[in-house]
Protein backbone atom coordinates (compact mmCIF):
# COMPACT_ATOMS: atom_id res chain seq x y z
CA UNK A 1 0.00 0.00 0.00
CA UNK A 2 1.57 3.12 -1.10
CA UNK A 3 0.60 6.18 0.85
CA UNK A 4 -0.77 9.55 -1.26
CA UNK A 5 1.47 12.70 -0.89
CA UNK A 6 -2.68 14.61 0.41
CA UNK A 7 -1.48 13.43 3.82
CA UNK A 8 -4.36 15.41 5.22
CA UNK A 9 -6.33 12.78 3.91
CA UNK A 10 -4.37 10.08 4.41
CA UNK A 11 -5.61 8.14 1.30
CA UNK A 12 -3.28 5.56 -0.62
CA UNK A 13 -1.76 6.82 -3.99
CA UNK A 14 -3.55 4.01 -5.62
CA UNK A 15 -7.36 4.60 -4.06
CA UNK A 16 -6.62 8.37 -4.56
CA UNK A 17 -5.97 8.09 -8.14
CA UNK A 18 -8.57 5.76 -9.26
CA UNK A 19 -10.89 8.66 -7.19
CA UNK A 20 -9.21 11.15 -9.42
CA UNK A 21 -9.63 9.30 -12.13
CA UNK A 22 -13.31 8.64 -11.87
CA UNK A 23 -14.42 11.92 -11.62
CA UNK A 24 -12.44 13.31 -14.16
CA UNK A 25 -14.10 10.69 -16.14
CA UNK A 26 -17.42 11.56 -14.70
CA UNK A 27 -17.51 15.39 -15.37
CA UNK A 28 -16.00 14.80 -18.75
CA UNK A 29 -19.36 12.90 -19.81
CA UNK A 30 -21.54 14.14 -17.75
CA UNK A 31 -23.85 16.76 -20.36
CA UNK A 32 -25.36 19.01 -17.66
CA UNK A 33 -23.42 21.87 -15.10
CA UNK A 34 -26.11 20.89 -12.79
CA UNK A 35 -25.56 17.41 -12.87
CA UNK A 36 -21.92 17.52 -12.64
CA UNK A 37 -22.84 19.37 -9.63
CA UNK A 38 -24.28 16.92 -7.92
CA UNK A 39 -21.44 14.25 -9.14
CA UNK A 40 -19.14 16.44 -7.34
CA UNK A 41 -20.60 16.45 -4.21
CA UNK A 42 -20.79 12.57 -4.41
CA UNK A 43 -17.10 12.36 -4.88
CA UNK A 44 -16.07 14.95 -2.56
CA UNK A 45 -18.21 13.50 0.59
CA UNK A 46 -16.59 9.91 -0.49
CA UNK A 47 -13.09 10.74 0.08
CA UNK A 48 -12.60 10.72 3.47
CA UNK A 49 -14.91 7.33 3.65
CA UNK A 50 -12.57 5.84 1.16
CA UNK A 51 -9.31 7.06 3.34
CA UNK A 52 -11.31 5.25 5.94
CA UNK A 53 -11.39 1.81 3.68
CA UNK A 54 -7.61 2.10 2.74
CA UNK A 55 -6.95 2.37 6.85
CA UNK A 56 -9.01 -0.61 7.83
CA UNK A 57 -8.84 -2.74 4.69
CA UNK A 58 -5.19 -2.15 3.97
CA UNK A 59 -5.98 -0.27 0.94
CA UNK A 60 -9.44 0.40 -0.02
CA UNK A 61 -11.06 -3.10 -1.63
CA UNK A 62 -13.00 -1.56 -4.27
CA UNK A 63 -9.46 0.14 -5.56
CA UNK A 64 -7.05 -2.33 -4.45
CA UNK A 65 -8.72 -5.66 -4.90
CA UNK A 66 -8.96 -5.11 -9.13
CA UNK A 67 -5.61 -3.54 -8.78
CA UNK A 68 -3.79 -6.53 -6.94
CA UNK A 69 -5.95 -8.79 -9.45
CA UNK A 70 -4.99 -7.33 -12.41
CA UNK A 71 -0.84 -7.01 -10.73
CA UNK A 72 -1.25 -10.64 -9.87
CA UNK A 73 -1.40 -11.60 -13.27
CA UNK A 74 0.28 -9.02 -15.63
CA UNK A 75 3.11 -7.90 -13.18
CA UNK A 76 1.94 -4.10 -12.77
CA UNK A 77 -1.15 -2.32 -11.86
CA UNK A 78 -1.24 1.01 -13.24
CA UNK A 79 -2.72 -0.34 -16.46
CA UNK A 80 -5.59 -1.20 -14.44
CA UNK A 81 -6.48 2.08 -13.00
CA UNK A 82 -9.00 3.19 -15.85
CA UNK A 83 -10.77 -0.18 -14.01
CA UNK A 84 -10.17 0.74 -10.63
CA UNK A 85 -11.94 4.29 -11.68
CA UNK A 86 -15.07 2.03 -12.53
CA UNK A 87 -15.24 0.17 -9.59
CA UNK A 88 -14.72 3.42 -7.42
CA UNK A 89 -18.35 4.27 -9.50
CA UNK A 90 -19.62 1.43 -8.47
CA UNK A 91 -18.83 1.16 -4.83
CA UNK A 92 -20.27 4.83 -4.69
CA UNK A 93 -23.49 4.16 -6.60
CA UNK A 94 -24.13 1.96 -4.38
CA UNK A 95 -22.40 3.44 -0.99
CA UNK A 96 -25.06 6.17 -2.06
CA UNK A 97 -28.63 3.96 -2.41
CA UNK A 98 -27.46 2.21 0.77
CA UNK A 99 -27.33 5.69 2.55
CA UNK A 100 -31.09 6.35 1.12
CA UNK A 101 -32.19 3.01 1.76
CA UNK A 102 -31.15 2.98 5.46
CA UNK A 103 -32.03 6.73 5.77
CA UNK A 104 -28.21 7.55 7.41
CA UNK A 105 -27.37 10.23 4.50
CA UNK A 106 -24.02 11.85 5.11
CA UNK A 107 -24.03 15.39 6.21
CA UNK A 108 -22.75 16.67 2.21
CA UNK A 109 -26.29 15.86 0.81
CA UNK A 110 -28.18 18.64 3.24
CA UNK A 111 -30.49 20.53 1.25
CA UNK A 112 -30.60 17.70 -1.74
CA UNK A 113 -33.90 15.60 -2.37
CA UNK A 114 -33.66 12.35 -2.38
CA UNK A 115 -34.98 12.02 -5.72
CA UNK A 116 -31.88 14.30 -7.06
CA UNK A 117 -29.16 11.83 -4.75
CA UNK A 118 -31.48 9.15 -5.93
CA UNK A 119 -30.20 10.03 -9.24
CA UNK A 120 -26.90 10.40 -8.57
CA UNK A 121 -26.41 7.03 -7.53
CA UNK A 122 -28.18 5.68 -10.25
CA UNK A 123 -25.65 7.26 -13.14
CA UNK A 124 -23.00 6.36 -10.90
CA UNK A 125 -23.83 2.71 -10.84
CA UNK A 126 -25.30 2.32 -14.56
CA UNK A 127 -24.00 4.64 -16.90
CA UNK A 128 -20.76 6.01 -16.33
CA UNK A 129 -18.90 2.77 -15.84
CA UNK A 130 -19.89 0.81 -18.17
CA UNK A 131 -18.43 3.39 -20.17
CA UNK A 132 -15.20 3.70 -18.86
CA UNK A 133 -15.41 -0.31 -19.72
CA UNK A 134 -16.67 0.34 -22.84
CA UNK A 135 -13.50 3.18 -23.73
CA UNK A 136 -10.74 1.07 -22.81
CA UNK A 137 -7.99 0.44 -24.59
CA UNK A 138 -8.32 -3.57 -24.37
CA UNK A 139 -9.44 -5.99 -26.94
CA UNK A 140 -13.27 -6.35 -28.08
CA UNK A 141 -13.97 -9.68 -26.24
CA UNK A 142 -12.13 -8.30 -23.17
CA UNK A 143 -14.46 -5.53 -22.68
CA UNK A 144 -17.46 -7.49 -23.82
CA UNK A 145 -16.74 -9.90 -21.01
CA UNK A 146 -15.96 -6.77 -18.35
CA UNK A 147 -19.32 -5.60 -19.63
CA UNK A 148 -21.04 -8.64 -19.00
CA UNK A 149 -19.46 -9.42 -15.61
CA UNK A 150 -20.93 -6.40 -14.29
CA UNK A 151 -24.09 -6.84 -15.52
CA UNK A 152 -24.45 -10.16 -14.26
CA UNK A 153 -22.79 -8.42 -10.89
CA UNK A 154 -25.89 -5.93 -10.26
CA UNK A 155 -28.43 -8.48 -11.36
CA UNK A 156 -27.21 -10.77 -8.13
CA UNK A 157 -26.60 -7.57 -5.84
CA UNK A 158 -30.04 -6.65 -6.63
CA UNK A 159 -31.67 -10.41 -5.42
CA UNK A 160 -29.57 -9.91 -2.51
CA UNK A 161 -30.39 -6.48 -1.75
CA UNK A 162 -34.61 -7.17 -2.28
CA UNK A 163 -33.76 -10.23 0.02
CA UNK A 164 -32.31 -7.90 2.49
CA UNK A 165 -35.53 -5.66 2.55
CA UNK A 166 -37.72 -9.08 2.61
CA UNK A 167 -35.96 -9.62 6.08
CA UNK A 168 -36.49 -6.17 7.86
CA UNK A 169 -38.62 -6.29 10.87
CA UNK A 170 -38.81 -10.20 10.13
CA UNK A 171 -38.94 -12.75 12.67
CA UNK A 172 -38.85 -15.36 10.61
CA UNK A 173 -34.77 -15.22 8.95
CA UNK A 174 -32.17 -17.91 9.41
CA UNK A 175 -28.29 -17.99 9.82
CA UNK A 176 -28.96 -19.37 6.10
CA UNK A 177 -30.67 -17.09 4.35
CA UNK A 178 -28.55 -13.84 5.97
CA UNK A 179 -25.53 -16.14 4.36
CA UNK A 180 -26.95 -16.27 1.04
CA UNK A 181 -28.23 -12.74 1.07
CA UNK A 182 -24.33 -11.41 2.05
CA UNK A 183 -23.23 -13.53 -0.60
CA UNK A 184 -25.34 -12.10 -3.01
CA UNK A 185 -24.99 -8.64 -2.11
CA UNK A 186 -21.17 -8.32 -0.68
CA UNK A 187 -19.99 -11.55 -2.18
CA UNK A 188 -20.68 -10.64 -6.14
CA UNK A 189 -20.21 -7.23 -5.37
CA UNK A 190 -16.37 -8.03 -4.54
CA UNK A 191 -16.03 -11.18 -6.76
CA UNK A 192 -16.86 -8.63 -9.76
CA UNK A 193 -14.38 -6.14 -8.62
CA UNK A 194 -11.64 -9.15 -8.83
CA UNK A 195 -12.67 -10.36 -11.76
CA UNK A 196 -12.74 -7.26 -13.36
CA UNK A 197 -8.97 -7.01 -12.85
CA UNK A 198 -8.50 -10.55 -13.98
CA UNK A 199 -10.33 -10.08 -17.14
CA UNK A 200 -8.76 -7.19 -18.24
CA UNK A 201 -5.19 -9.05 -17.62
CA UNK A 202 -6.18 -11.46 -19.88
CA UNK A 203 -6.15 -14.46 -17.52
CA UNK A 204 -7.81 -17.63 -18.59
CA UNK A 205 -11.17 -18.44 -17.96
CA UNK A 206 -10.58 -20.52 -14.40
CA UNK A 207 -8.14 -18.06 -13.38
CA UNK A 208 -10.92 -14.97 -14.02
CA UNK A 209 -12.81 -17.44 -11.95
CA UNK A 210 -10.75 -18.51 -8.98
CA UNK A 211 -10.13 -14.38 -8.78
CA UNK A 212 -14.18 -13.87 -8.39
CA UNK A 213 -14.10 -16.45 -5.46
CA UNK A 214 -11.11 -15.08 -3.53
CA UNK A 215 -12.90 -11.48 -3.76
CA UNK A 216 -16.59 -13.31 -3.02
CA UNK A 217 -15.14 -14.58 0.20
CA UNK A 218 -13.50 -11.57 1.02
CA UNK A 219 -16.64 -9.51 0.37
CA UNK A 220 -18.47 -11.83 2.55
CA UNK A 221 -16.06 -12.10 5.25
CA UNK A 222 -16.07 -7.64 5.49
CA UNK A 223 -19.87 -7.50 5.26
CA UNK A 224 -20.06 -9.64 8.31
CA UNK A 225 -17.21 -7.85 10.22
CA UNK A 226 -18.72 -4.74 9.40
CA UNK A 227 -22.45 -5.72 10.50
CA UNK A 228 -20.70 -6.90 13.59
CA UNK A 229 -19.44 -3.37 13.85
CA UNK A 230 -22.85 -2.01 13.46
CA UNK A 231 -24.09 -4.10 16.16
CA UNK A 232 -21.01 -3.98 18.92
CA UNK A 233 -19.12 -0.94 18.26
CA UNK A 234 -21.20 2.17 16.40
CA UNK A 235 -22.35 4.58 18.60
CA UNK A 236 -25.42 3.72 17.12
CA UNK A 237 -26.74 0.80 15.66
CA UNK A 238 -28.24 1.58 12.23
CA UNK A 239 -29.36 -1.78 11.51
CA UNK A 240 -31.56 -2.20 14.49
CA UNK A 241 -33.16 1.16 13.55
CA UNK A 242 -33.86 -0.38 10.16
CA UNK A 243 -34.91 -3.69 11.88
CA UNK A 244 -32.57 -5.06 9.41
CA UNK A 245 -31.56 -8.77 10.21
CA UNK A 246 -27.74 -9.20 10.54
CA UNK A 247 -25.92 -12.90 11.32
CA UNK A 248 -25.67 -12.18 15.25
CA UNK A 249 -29.33 -11.59 15.41
CA UNK A 250 -30.40 -14.33 13.05
CA UNK A 251 -28.14 -16.63 15.44
CA UNK A 252 -30.21 -15.92 18.33
CA UNK A 253 -33.53 -16.00 16.52
CA UNK A 254 -32.38 -19.66 15.31
CA UNK A 255 -31.11 -20.61 19.04
CA UNK A 256 -34.38 -19.05 21.02
CA UNK A 257 -37.10 -21.14 21.21
CA UNK A 258 -40.68 -20.43 23.05
CA UNK A 259 -41.08 -17.59 25.60
CA UNK A 260 -36.84 -16.89 25.35
CA UNK A 261 -37.25 -16.47 21.80
CA UNK A 262 -41.22 -13.89 22.02
CA UNK A 263 -39.08 -11.72 24.13
CA UNK A 264 -36.20 -11.48 21.90
CA UNK A 265 -38.67 -10.57 18.84
CA UNK A 266 -40.48 -8.10 21.29
CA UNK A 267 -37.63 -6.27 22.38
CA UNK A 268 -36.05 -6.17 18.50
CA UNK A 269 -39.11 -4.40 17.85
CA UNK A 270 -38.58 -2.01 19.97
CA UNK A 271 -34.93 -1.82 19.07
CA UNK A 272 -36.11 -0.15 15.98
CA UNK A 273 -38.15 3.09 17.53
CA UNK A 274 -36.48 3.46 21.43
CA UNK A 275 -32.63 4.13 22.39
CA UNK A 276 -32.86 2.20 25.17
CA UNK A 277 -34.52 -0.86 24.25
CA UNK A 278 -31.33 -0.66 21.23
CA UNK A 279 -29.45 -0.45 24.26
CA UNK A 280 -30.68 -3.59 25.54
CA UNK A 281 -31.01 -5.37 22.70
CA UNK A 282 -27.26 -4.84 22.02
CA UNK A 283 -26.08 -5.83 25.49
CA UNK A 284 -28.15 -9.54 25.31
CA UNK A 285 -26.63 -10.12 21.75
CA UNK A 286 -23.25 -9.43 23.52
CA UNK A 287 -23.95 -11.60 26.43
CA UNK A 288 -25.26 -14.42 23.93
CA UNK A 289 -21.59 -15.07 22.47
CA UNK A 290 -22.99 -14.27 18.80
CA UNK A 291 -19.62 -12.22 18.29
CA UNK A 292 -17.95 -15.77 18.51
CA UNK A 293 -19.89 -17.47 15.91
CA UNK A 294 -20.08 -14.93 13.60
CA UNK A 295 -16.32 -14.25 14.50
CA UNK A 296 -15.43 -18.07 13.24
CA UNK A 297 -18.00 -17.64 10.08
CA UNK A 298 -15.53 -14.35 8.88
CA UNK A 299 -12.47 -16.49 9.79
CA UNK A 300 -14.33 -19.39 7.29
CA UNK A 301 -14.65 -17.06 4.30
CA UNK A 302 -10.86 -15.80 4.96
CA UNK A 303 -9.32 -19.02 4.74
CA UNK A 304 -11.55 -20.14 1.58
CA UNK A 305 -10.22 -16.17 0.29
CA UNK A 306 -6.43 -17.35 1.25
CA UNK A 307 -6.81 -20.89 0.15
CA UNK A 308 -7.98 -19.94 -3.47
CA UNK A 309 -5.64 -17.68 -3.80
CA UNK A 310 -3.11 -19.81 -3.42
CA UNK A 311 -4.72 -22.10 -5.87
CA UNK A 312 -4.20 -19.08 -8.32
CA UNK A 313 -0.15 -19.65 -8.16
CA UNK A 314 -0.63 -15.48 -7.66
CA UNK A 315 3.17 -14.85 -6.06
CA UNK A 316 5.20 -11.65 -4.67
CA UNK A 317 3.73 -8.42 -4.31
CA UNK A 318 0.21 -8.55 -5.53
CA UNK A 319 0.07 -11.87 -3.64
CA UNK A 320 1.12 -10.06 -0.20
CA UNK A 321 -0.94 -7.33 -0.63
CA UNK A 322 -4.10 -9.23 -1.32
CA UNK A 323 -3.51 -11.74 1.91
CA UNK A 324 -3.16 -8.61 4.04
CA UNK A 325 -6.26 -7.12 2.48
CA UNK A 326 -8.09 -10.54 3.11
CA UNK A 327 -6.64 -10.55 6.89
CA UNK A 328 -7.85 -7.65 7.92
CA UNK A 329 -11.33 -8.82 7.59
CA UNK A 330 -10.09 -11.56 10.16
CA UNK A 331 -10.86 -10.78 13.88
CA UNK A 332 -7.81 -13.19 14.79
CA UNK A 333 -5.73 -11.60 12.88
CA UNK A 334 -2.30 -11.51 14.79
CA UNK A 335 -2.86 -14.28 16.32
CA UNK A 336 -3.68 -16.73 13.66
CA UNK A 337 -3.05 -15.66 9.88
CA UNK A 338 0.25 -13.12 10.66
CA UNK A 339 1.68 -15.44 12.74
CA UNK A 340 0.96 -18.59 11.65
CA UNK A 341 0.04 -20.59 15.15
CA UNK A 342 -2.28 -20.33 17.42
CA UNK A 343 -1.77 -19.50 21.06
CA UNK B 1 -22.16 -24.58 7.30
CA UNK B 2 -23.42 -26.90 10.34
CA UNK B 3 -24.38 -24.15 13.01
CA UNK B 4 -24.88 -26.58 15.24
CA UNK B 5 -22.24 -28.82 15.15
CA UNK B 6 -19.81 -25.58 14.84
CA UNK B 7 -21.56 -24.48 18.08
CA UNK B 8 -20.67 -27.64 19.78
CA UNK B 9 -17.67 -28.03 18.71
CA UNK B 10 -16.68 -24.20 19.96
CA UNK B 11 -18.45 -25.08 23.40
CA UNK B 12 -15.78 -27.80 23.91
CA UNK B 13 -12.88 -26.21 22.43
CA UNK B 14 -13.77 -23.35 24.82
CA UNK B 15 -13.96 -25.74 27.85
CA UNK B 16 -11.96 -29.09 27.57
CA UNK B 17 -7.98 -28.56 27.32
CA UNK B 18 -7.89 -32.64 25.80
CA UNK B 19 -10.49 -31.75 22.79
CA UNK B 20 -8.09 -29.01 21.85
CA UNK B 21 -5.14 -30.44 21.73
CA UNK B 22 -6.88 -33.34 19.42
CA UNK B 23 -8.27 -30.71 17.59
CA UNK B 24 -4.72 -28.95 16.98
CA UNK B 25 -2.76 -31.92 16.14
CA UNK B 26 -5.84 -33.88 13.62
CA UNK B 27 -8.81 -31.27 13.21
CA UNK B 28 -10.11 -33.79 10.53
CA UNK B 29 -10.48 -37.06 12.72
CA UNK B 30 -11.56 -35.25 16.53
CA UNK B 31 -14.86 -33.32 14.43
CA UNK B 32 -15.82 -36.70 12.76
CA UNK B 33 -15.40 -38.41 16.36
CA UNK B 34 -17.64 -35.62 17.11
CA UNK B 35 -20.26 -36.66 14.65
CA UNK B 36 -19.65 -32.87 12.70
CA UNK B 37 -19.01 -32.88 9.48
CA UNK B 38 -17.13 -30.06 8.35
CA UNK B 39 -15.67 -28.67 5.06
CA UNK B 40 -11.73 -27.85 4.22
CA UNK B 41 -12.15 -24.39 4.93
CA UNK B 42 -13.92 -25.01 8.09
CA UNK B 43 -11.37 -27.54 9.32
CA UNK B 44 -8.84 -25.05 8.56
CA UNK B 45 -10.50 -22.22 10.52
CA UNK B 46 -11.10 -24.58 13.51
CA UNK B 47 -7.79 -25.52 13.55
CA UNK B 48 -5.51 -22.44 13.07
CA UNK B 49 -7.76 -19.70 15.56
CA UNK B 50 -8.36 -19.31 19.17
CA UNK B 51 -11.74 -19.58 20.98
CA UNK B 52 -10.45 -18.26 23.86
CA UNK B 53 -10.58 -14.31 22.98
CA UNK B 54 -13.13 -13.20 24.71
CA UNK B 55 -15.90 -11.46 23.14
CA UNK B 56 -14.88 -8.12 24.05
CA UNK B 57 -11.30 -9.12 22.65
CA UNK B 58 -13.48 -10.14 19.71
CA UNK B 59 -15.35 -6.91 19.58
CA UNK B 60 -12.58 -4.60 19.75
CA UNK B 61 -10.60 -6.04 16.99
CA UNK B 62 -14.13 -5.74 14.64
CA UNK B 63 -13.63 -3.34 11.48
CA UNK B 64 -15.97 -1.21 9.77
CA UNK B 65 -14.98 -2.81 6.32
CA UNK B 66 -18.05 -2.06 4.05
Amino acid sequence: MTKSADTAVGMTCETASALTSAEAFAQENTPTEAMRELLALAFAGFRSAAAEMDAECDGAPFVHLPLNVYAAVAGCWEPALPVAAATAMLYLGLDIFDDLADGDLPAHWTGRRPAEINLVAATLLSALPQLAIARLHAPADARAAMLQEIFEGLLTMSAGQQQDLAFAGSSEVSTEEVHASVNRKSGAEMGMFAALGALLAGAPAEQVHLYREVGRAFGIAGQLASDMHDLFVAERSMDLANGTRTLPIALCLDRYAGQEREGFIALLRSAQSSTSAADRMREEIKASGAARYCAFVIEVQCRRALRLLAETATIGEPRHRLERMIASASLYRGATIEKGEPR
Amino acid sequence: MNRDGIESLMDRWMNEPAFRAGMRANPEAVAKASGVELTEDELAALKGIDFRLSDEELQARVSKMA
